[in-house]
């Protein structure tokens, strides 16, 4: 069925935002969010608050958080604006960055575990459910948008597109894919949130409202930076301009040729920073800071640090902490932000101007650590992008094609990181443009003086991942337009136990075997040839499960000889299979089909040799320890 | 409700701006605030009387305005005017503590405790106000400027003061510029409100421990 709208949905760690976009020549343009505002109140905002409220019994009057899709009287948690503030007083009711708990690997996703060490004893929700409940929230605002512009449009009429970080492995994205089936949204297709950022920007430049049309503003050859870091998270990608093949007709092609690591730092944390810099300096005058003054701190300290940042004739900013209670006079308290003090505390903190081989201290292992968000422990973003450009070179040395690809614009004998030759920034964090002089400036001193550095002119920070997301769709609905080759972001392997007489003291390492090659298109059937199992009917089988970001030049069959160490452990995969009619035999031969999905889901599927009959293992995300 | 709104408000504007205040009684120190008071209050009575107007009841003929109003629309759709003013002034005391500043006796406290109150007040009501509406001089040129007014000028557009003789078009010179609005997206009240009963603007606050 052809559909006549895009629907380009922004699933945030702690803002979510929706767009939509003619598939026949539209611009893409947000749709505002309808939510509720206090108990009582609806209105609409551009960004949905990814927080959600689970009120006390009898806190709100019947009917008062009813959103106008609703049944009268409808119970149960709130999501958006009123979810964030309210719950910023009641942390034991308030589920806060879901998406981050999504892609936990130490956890059981599907169990009611946020709000996490709450001591609410009922209505508690596992991140899967909140991940289903934002989306379903925009799913009816999607729909109340769309009945109000055209009588008969309804979702049907939609491509949806929902973006997930690049840095989201397989076991996150199918979860991702299933709270969007869940929410009624159908079968989403699911884009990298630096991809989305880059269709923004070409969406903009083809409207004519950039620096030129995006092929003039680079050319073959070109490595393009995303740096995206937004409230919770920071994600990079490289994406590499080449010539067609054909080289007759002067097109460009576009491959996202690097992901990055998923790290947990972002603009939340710099309004902390301040917010914790000013409390020093407000309890050493002899004042206490409650729990609500630390919120209304943290509010000041982000419009302060606005203020500051993007005004450079504002030397001082003052800063006023009302008290809770009705006397606004007698106790407010005040103080000020300076512009060097912020300038340190966020420059220098955040993109301080270290060396390329400046890189984060390791993690520690989360063995017998109490298990929790896996925030990043070095706030310095510089030393996280040192890392991946040094990975990222990995990768394409680790493969002939991609080397190919990029040609002469790398050394691998000298170079350290991959350099590349323009950035495109994306994320509310880069408003601020003393952040991208730094970014540019810090890149700058690692590519040497003589190599130059395009800054691409970003459509918007906060919204570029939804509009692009919609252009995506309609680029993809229309078959009109230019898509960045991707294919799969990293490679995946099966861990196979190998036969080895027995030592008392020494375990076998786990050999991975390549099953998905990295950059596998969508659409994509495969085989792991000369490999057949003897599953058991019956009988729960599970596997080990890896993946790689920087091990482009496997393939599959490829043998990577210790998985534990080399790769990085994903959750189990099991399969249960079931008799199979007409075979005597209890042991079934079977042969593995690795398939990408035209939807960019990857599925595994168990073939019978002997017959037609297959079946999918499924990620073993209930258990793991 | 809103007119009475609007009623106390001009009141209060009048009593603060238009009565001609002694050097000494209003520090240095307090005049960009009043300016600010001034800004906020005159914003609110455009919005409340914007928020009458799209409700338009037949009796609006309002005693403030010196032009005749328009004959009322037919209301569209069954408008709780009192309602938008309640959501209007919780998000104005929710955000940026404008019942809390207004409803205190001020005369006892000094300058900087009620600078850095109105910092307060400033920060979070501008913010409502920037988020619900889009609010924009009238005028797009100075205060001082010439302007000519003839018959053709939109109605409602200019409130003409001093000697208004003869026929248009009236020669002056902008004393304020006036405020407009081109986005009026305020949020909407879904529980009932009673004109006549107590209605709770923002509820009392309570830390369970």
């Amino acid at each position: 069925m052809t559909k006549r709208f895009s629907l380009g949905i922004d699933l945030g760690t702690s803002n979510s935002s929706l767009s939509i976009c003619e598939v026949d020549g539209g611009h893409a343009e947000g749709i505002d969010i309808t939510q509720i505002l206090s108990p009582g109140v609806v209105g609409e905002k551009p960004l949905l608050p990814s927080a959600l409220y689970i009120p006390a019994p009898g806190e709100c009057a019947p009917g008062s958080l009813d959103l106008p899709w609703d049944p009268a009287g409808a119970e149960g948690p709130v999501v958006g604006a009123y979810a964030r503030e309210q719950g910023a007083l009641v942390p034991d009711r308030l589920v806060a960055s879901a998406k981050s708990w999504l892609c936990n690997p130490h956890i059981d996703r599907y169990a009611p575990i946020l709000p996490w060490k709450s001591e609410l004893a009922e209505g508690r929700l596992s991140p899967f459910e909140a991940s289903r409940r934002y989306l379903e929230h925009m799913r009816r605002a999607c729909e109340q948008h769309l009945a109000a512009r055209d009588a008969g449009a309804g979702l049907d009429d939609c491509q949806v597109v929902l973006t997930v970080p690049a840095s989201f492995d397989e076991v996150a994205r199918t979860l991702t894919h299933e709270a969007a089936a869940a929410a009624g949204l159908g079968s989403v297709t699911l884009l990298e949130e630096p991809q989305a950022a880059f269709y923004a920007w070409i969406a903009h430049s083809e409207a004519g409202r950039g620096a030129g049309h995006w092929t003039e503003q680079v050319a073959a050859g070109d490595l393009i930076l995303v740096v995206d870091v937004g409230g919770g998270t920071a994600d990079f990608s490289l994406i590499a301009v080449a010539e067609a093949p054909d080289g007759l007709s002067k097109a460009l092609e576009l491959h996202r040729i690097a992901v990055g690591e998923h790290i947990l730092l972002g603009g939340d944390n710099m309004d902390l920073a301040l917010a914790y810099a000013l409390q020093g300096k407000l309890e050493a005058e002899g004042h206490e800071i409650d729990a609500w003054q630390f919120l209304a701190l943290v509010h000041a300290a982000r419009m302060a640090k606005e203020k500051l940042l993007g005004d450079e004739s504002v030397d001082e900013v003052p800063i006023a902490v009302p008290s809770r209670g009705a006397s606004l006079f007698a106790k407010t308290i005040a103080t000020t932000l300076g512009r060097e003090e912020a300038v340190a505390q966020l420059l220098e903190g955040y993109f301080p101007l270290t060396r390329a081989d400046e890189l984060p201290a390791p993690r520690k292992s989360v063995g017998l650590q109490e298990y929790g968000l896996d925030y990043a422990t070095e706030p310095a973003l510089s030393k996280h992008l040192a890392r991946f450009l040094r990975r990222a070179l990995e990768n394409v040395k680790s493969d002939a094609q991609l080397s190919a690809l990029i040609g002469p614009r790398f050394d691998a004998e000298r170079d350290a990181i991959l350099k590349p030759t323009a950035v495109l920034f994306n994320g509310g964090v880069f408003e601020a443009g003393i952040f991208r002089r730094r970014v540019i400036d810090l890149l700058g001193a690692w590519l040497g003086a003589e190599a130059g550095l395009k800054e691409l002119e970003s459509a918007g920070l906060d919204i570029a991942v939804s509009r692009g997301a919609a252009y995506y769709g309609a680029v993809q609905a229309s078959g009109k337009g230019i898509r960045i080759r991707a294919g799969t972001s990293r490679s995946y392997y099966l861990g196979m136990e190998s036969p080895a007489p027995a030592v008392p003291g020494y375990v076998p390492p786990v050999k991975g075997i390549c099953i998905v090659p990295q950059g596998t298109e969508e659409g994509t059937e495969l085989e792991l040839a000369g490999r057949e199992f003897g599953l058991v009917t019956g009988e729960a089988v599970e596997f080990r499960f890896f993946a790689s970001e920087i091990r482009a030049g496997d393939r599959v069959g490829d043998v990577v000889p210790n998985a534990a160490k080399s790769l990085e452990e994903l959750s189990s995969l099991t399969i249960t299979l079931p008799p199979v009619s007409g075979s005597a035999e209890p042991v079934v031969p079977v042969s593995l089909h690795p398939v990408v999905t035209e939807l960019g889901t990857l599925e595994l599927w168990m073939q019978h040799t002997k017959s037609e009959r297959r079946w999918k293992l499924e990620f073993n995300l209930r258990a793991r320890d | 409700m809103a007119i009475l709104i609007a009623a106390f408000f001009a009141f209060v504007l009048s009593a603060l701006f238009l009565l001609p205040l002694p050097e000494g009684l209003l520090p240095a120190a307090a005049v960009p605030y009043r300016d600010f008071l001034f800004m906020a209050l005159s914003l609110f009575i455009v919005v409340a009387s914007l928020l009458r107007r799209r409700a338009g009841p037949a009796e609006a003929a309002a005693p403030t305005s010196p032009t005749p109003s328009p004959p009322p629309a037919a209301p569209k759709e069954p408008p709780p005017p009192a309602g938008e003013a309640l959501v209007l002034l919780s998000l104005l005391q929710e955000k940026g503590r404008f019942l809390d500043f207004l409803m205190e006796d001020i005369t006892a406290y000094k300058d900087p405790q009620v600078a850095a109150a109105s910092r307060v007040v400033h920060q979070g009501c501008s913010a409502v106000i920037r988020e619900f509406l889009d609010v924009s001089p009238v005028h797009e040129g100075k205060e001082g400027d010439r302007v000519s007014i003839d018959k053709s000028a939109e109605p409602g557009r200019y409130r003409m003061v001093g000697k208004v003789l003869g026929e248009p078009p009236y020669a002056g010179v902008v004393i304020h510029r006036g405020w407009k609005t081109t986005k009026l997206a305020l949020p909407r009240i879904t529980r009932p409100v009673d004109p006549a009963g107590p209605n709770t603007i923002t509820p009392v606050e309570v830390e369970i421990r």
